[in-house]
């Protein structure tokens, strides 16, 4: 499996539905892609999701706007030859399949050699048995990254961090869930429920 | 082709079903997705398998998504179309119900199937509804089902769990239309549903409840709609009306509380009628009815506590305090999803059966309410879950 770290200073980035409403909470999106200075993309079915789903969807997609209007983000629909990879990842047993946009966010970052940028634990697990060579990152990953944290700081990326959990609920993978607790402190991390009970509440 | 490549059959007959509950005729459809009409009939009859551009371009037309209509255990029943051939059923706060009861019930035997429950059914046999009078075939049946739990003459207290647990009837209890009291409707792949209004009264439900047990025990193919305030009096609606009665209050078993309610008493009184709905379980207005047909109260009672400023609310107060019945149907009904849905899609989540996305649109659900639910459940293991191994 090919993990996003500070090694990789150039590859786009392709944001799945679950990440974008992360990256909206944390307050720092902007700041974020700015930091990352590469293509960042998402597919149309991903945002799509966001439309006609209530008031704090509509505010997510505002501010994805606002990213597309400052040319930090791209939307862009499948390509050809992404629809093969979409059609496998979307049928089948529920239990090896995707969402759409969870499935196009996989095939268009596996076409056009990205990093698929996922929070999603079921996604993620899937990505990997059926495409080893494939980025994985995570919102976590992408506030962590050094770039982020030259320009930002430590000390803004933990109180963005505590944001996209605790407004968001962000999921954090399984490899960061110290990490994150240790940028939080015990205090921040006890009021942050989408981090395991067990990690939380460690003292 | 991809792996898992979908037969072009089902595929189709799915398609179908999404047009439908779409409500968009073939020709809408294909002019909506830029493709010539006979090219959609053929793709909907399995002649033809569709290209996944084309695929997208249907699913966001019919407000689903291409995994939804490909994958495995996804349940396809439209419930509209065997509504819409009753007269009353075209209103929009109908239309909004059935769909409502419709996204329950398939939501909850997809998550039943992928997390392999077998649910069970204790389906008593039909009762068609004969020539005669309906009124002797209702109470017959009524008491016939009553034997069948061993509920002897005890008084129904929480009909939803009955009908549920003893019965193995999906019930929702959701708030919706307020004109409208309930739903039934029963389909091969669901079983039988019932949807009860939650901003209605908890006694009010259980009549409700009552009545939609009775299209269950005598019209089971037919779907039905109850209104508060009815417009129909049809042979199979005065059957439903006296099922319910003769379910929720027995005549025996109100002739001997009332016998022990009203001791000594020379007038029947409003503590006494607040004290004998509470027994039984529905309204002060029911059980007064329900008196008058036993003949233990004169005709025309109920209409004189009417005149006379009725029985109130903070009547019942004084009468039943801590008695009063706690309504969880409602508190349940405040939840973005039923509790039994949420633990279901927890538990999916948790064993990565199903993605986020995936129990979003199952649950028509936004991402942020979701997350929010699966944690309060704390799909991570907490304090909730504590240590204990079913198994």
């Amino acid at each position: 499996m090919a993990n996003f770290n500070s090694d990789d200073t150039a590859s786009p980035i392709v944001l799945d539905t679950s990440v974008a409403i992360s990256l909206v909470a944390s307050r720092i999106g902007t700041d974020v892609l700015k930091a990352l200075a590469r293509p960042a993309y998402m597919i149309d079915v991903a945002i799509g999701e966001l439309a006609d789903a209530g008031q704090r969807a509509a505010d997510v997609l505002s501010a994805l706007r606002d990213w597309q209007r400052d040319r930090l983000l791209t939307e862009v629909s499948l390509e050809a030859d992404a629809l093969e990879v979409f059609e496998d990842l979307v049928s089948g047993p529920a239990a090896d399949t995707l969402d759409d946009g969870e499935a196009a966010t996989i095939a268009h970052a596996r076409v056009i050699g990205a990093v698929a940028v996922i929070d999603e634990g079921k996604a993620r697990r899937i990505s990997r048995e059926r495409h080893p060579a494939l980025m994985l990152a995570s919102t976590i990953d992408l506030l962590l990254h050094p770039a982020t944290e030259r320009v930002l700081g430590r000390e803004a990326i933990a109180h963005a961090l505590y944001l996209a959990l605790k407004d968001a609920r962000a999921r954090v993978p399984p490899e960061h869930q110290e990490t994150v607790r240790l940028m939080l402190g015990s205090e921040r991390a006890a009021l942050c429920h989408s981090l395991p009970a067990v990690i939380r509440n460690r003292a | 082709m991809s792996r898992n490549a979908p037969d072009p059959k089902q595929t189709g007959e799915r398609l179908r079903k999404a047009r439908e509950t779409a409500r968009l005729t073939q020709a809408d459809a294909a002019r909506e997705a830029d493709m010539a009409r006979t090219t959609l009939v053929a793709i909907e009859q399995g002649q033809r398998r569709i290209r996944t551009d084309e695929l997208q371009v249907l699913a966001r037309l019919y407000k689903t998504s291409a995994n939804a209509l490909l994958r495995e255990e996804a349940v396809h029943v439209d419930l509209a179309p065997r509504f819409r051939k009753m007269s009353d059923a075209q209103s929009d706060g109908i239309e909004e119900a059935i769909a409502l009861l419709a996204d329950l019930a398939r939501a909850e035997v997809e998550l039943e199937n992928i997390l392999g429950i077998k649910k069970s059914f204790n389906y008593p046999p039909e009762r068609p509804i004969l020539p005669g009078d309906v009124r002797v075939q209702a109470e017959q049946d009524a008491t016939e089902l009553r034997q069948r739990l061993g509920l002897g003459l005890a008084p129904i207290r929480d009909m939803v769990t009955l009908l549920e647990m003893d019965l193995g009837i999906r019930v929702f209890v959701r708030r919706f239309d307020g004109r409208i009291s309930g739903l039934f409707a029963y389909d091969e792949a669901l079983g039988a549903c019932i949807l009860l209004n939650a901003n209605h009264p908890l006694p009010r439900r259980n009549q409700t409840a009552g009545h939609e047990a009775a299209h269950f025990t005598g019209t089971r193919h037919s779907p039905e709609v109850l209104l508060l305030h009815p417009t129909i009096n049809s042979r199979e609606e005065r059957y439903a009306d006296a099922f319910a009665r003769a379910l929720l209050t027995p005549s025996r078993a109100v002739m001997q509380k009332f016998q022990e309610v009203t001791a000594g008493a020379a007038q029947l009184t409003r503590r006494h009628v607040i004290v004998l709905a509470h027994i039984f379980g529905v309204s002060r207005e029911a059980m007064v009815r329900r008196l008058e047909e036993l003949r233990l109260t004169k005709a025309g009672t109920w209409e004189w506590f009417e005149r006379n400023s009725g029985i109130t609310d903070e009547q019942e107060r004084q009468v039943l305090g801590d008695l009063r019945a706690a309504d969880a149907g409602k508190a349940d009904a405040d939840r973005p999803t039923t509790l039994r849905l949420s633990l279901l899609a927890a538990e999916a989540y948790k064993r990565e059966l199903l993605s986020e996305g995936q129990l979003a649109r199952l649950l028509k659900m936004d991402r942020l309410e979701l997350r929010e639910m699966l944690d309060g459940l704390d799909t991570e293991g907490g304090e909730a879950d504590g240590q204990l191994q079913l198994r």
